[in-house]
């Protein structure tokens, strides 16, 4: 878990953090939202002291890290940014076993480790390996650069608009597997975005920041749901129904009353944006939900999502 | 006499000049190395200090050659060293102190702001930063600051037979004084591929500490 308590930075003149206290329950994943200045990278730098606080308290799993070697506590802590910042004159293999390197793990261990993470990232071992940051796409960089990060498996993530500098194609892909990733590793994570969308479908919990302060925080459905302020819904804009509908699982809402023979189906992860749009696509007066194996979990029709948004204010 | 007479009859003594002139930058070279990567390293941490050793150095670099070696005359004559060989190294070292700050300093500052805060979040100390990433990445940069050093140091040693250095100015400014071209060009010609040997061989070294990575990368954008 990351605690921070009461966190203040300043800049000469410019207060980068305001007095921001947030705590990262062990295993989700926080985004930290906002417009570009908010504060967000900064907040996120102080955990492993890239950036030290002018006054305040960071714990991470209890210990205060003003106590902690900075060198040590970042080999713990992993780190991903949306620049990347791999070595140019390290292969893809050099560049991801750098923290197990530096915290002294035996060769093969290493070897294997790398191998697994590449695994892990879609990347063949055998082809990528030996290539250098200079032969690869921007997603395969920032594929690697994730895997860099979670080298030496650290219970805790950092990790900075990591997959900021990706065309939206691969963006979308590489934000699913990641997603895929963090159901099974359960890392703690922080996570910087400017991305509304990134942010509802990766976050346990969004924190909103504006001016080196938290404007709300809450699960993605509560923040899109309820606007604490005004310029958090103007954050959200005028999709918000849509990005409600995106933060909503069409199997928590579909009901074996809305089930129709022949109706098309989507998968039991799907959200009810996705619900709606296969309704609108299809021209069908109903979706089926199926679990993984194939058994049909109920039905959403447009009076569902529409209850749904109800139940949420949000019906017009 | 033909030029290849000429050049039997003087080969122990061209020779000899040839190695006065090696030796005279080797020396130069190697004491401009050892205080300019470090003053570069210095300058590149401490953009204040930098501005100030780059100014020093531009100011030197503007010294017509054959003034600095008049220079080094009085002063050195107080020490009892104002001829020979001695001003002229301390000359040259002054000269190629320059390109050598200079190219360190700049090699160091290219290296990308992301790969520096990847190399420290990832937990590396700053001397592993130093010697894993930042050394590696500035080092043919840095021996393209020596090898203009050594080409131009080759020229300027020229000019220090003024001052009684010896080397192959010795034959330039011989045949200068009898008016024998003869004498001229030889010390020319030989000064001439001298500087290309050098230029050539730390270019091949230049090469040679590129990284691989970083090769790869210089041929993709280009």
């Amino acid at each position: 878990m990351i605690a921070f308590t009461n966190v203040r930075k300043q800049y000469e003149e410019h207060a980068a953090l305001n007095g921001v206290t947030l705590n990262v329950e062990e295993g989700t994943l926080c985004v930290l939202l906002g417009p570009s200045g908010c504060g967000k990278t900064t907040l996120l730098r102080t955990v492993n002291r890239l950036v030290e606080p002018t006054s305040g308290t960071i714990t991470v799993n209890g210990r205060d890290i003003r106590n902690e070697n900075p060198v040590e506590l970042r080999r713990r802590i992993g780190y991903a940014i949306q620049s990347v910042g791999l070595f140019p004159h390290r292969t893809v293999a050099e560049n991801i076993a750098t923290t197990p390197d530096l915290l002294g793990m035996p060769r093969a261990r290493v070897n294997a480790r790398v191998d697994e993470l590449l695994g892990m990232m879609k990347l063949d071992p055998a082809r990528y390996r030996g290539r250098y940051p200079a032969e690869l796409s921007g997603g395969e960089a920032q594929r690697v650069g994730v895997a860099r990060a979670l080298a030496a498996d650290p219970p805790i993530l950092l990790m900075d608009e990591p997959f900021g500098a990706v065309d939206p194609i691969n963006r979308a892909a590489i934000r699913s597997e990641f997603l895929e990733l963090q159901r099974r590793l359960r890392k703690t994570i922080l996570f910087v975005s400017h991305d509304v969308q990134e942010a509802i479908l990766l976050a346990d919990r969004i924190t909103l920041m504006r001016n080196g302060s938290i404007e709300q925080q809450g699960t993605p459905a509560e923040v899109v749901a309820s606007p604490a302020s005004p310029f958090v819904e103007e954050f959200f804009g005028g999709d918000r129904q849509m990005l409600l509908l995106e933060t909503l699982r069409a199997a928590d809402a579909a009901t074996p009353a809305a089930l129709h023979a022949g109706a098309p189906t989507i998968a039991e992860s799907s959200s009810l944006r996705d619900a709606l749009l296969r309704l609108l696509a299809d021209g069908a007066p109903s979706v089926t939900v199926l679990d993984a194996d194939g058994t049909a979990l109920g039905g959403v029709t447009i009076d569902t999502i529409q209850r749904q948004l109800a139940a949420r204010g949000e019906a017009q | 006499m033909s030029f290849l007479q000429f050049l039997h009859e003087y080969d122990t003594s061209l020779l000899i000049a040839l190695a006065e002139h090696v030796r005279m930058i080797a020396i130069a070279l190697a004491i401009a190395t050892l205080a300019g990567v470090p003053l570069g390293v210095w300058g590149a941490r401490n953009r204040r200090a930098g501005g100030i050793v780059l100014a020093f150095a531009n100011v030197i670099q503007t010294i017509p050659s054959i003034a600095l070696f008049g220079l080094m005359i009085p002063v050195l004559a107080l020490v009892n060293r104002g001829i020979g060989t001695f001003p002229a190294i301390i000359a040259l070292v002054l000269y190629a102190l320059l390109p050598i700050i200079r190219n360190t300093m700049v090699s160091l500052l290219a290296i990308p702001h992301a790969t520096l805060d990847a190399a420290r979040g990832l937990g590396m100390t700053e001397g592993e930063i130093f010697r894993h990433v930042m050394l590696p990445l500035a080092l043919p940069g840095i021996v393209s600051g020596i090898r203009i050093a050594a080409t131009m140091s080759v020229g300027v040693a020229a000019v220090a037979a003024f001052i009684g250095a010896g080397g192959m100015g010795h034959f330039i400014l011989r045949g200068i004084q009898t008016t024998w071209p003869m004498m001229t060009i030889a010390g020319a010609v030989g000064n001439a591929l001298l500087a290309l040997i050098v230029e050539l061989l730390l270019e091949w070294v230049e090469r040679a500490l590129t990284p691989r990575g970083v090769r790869i990368g210089a041929e993709r954008s280009a």
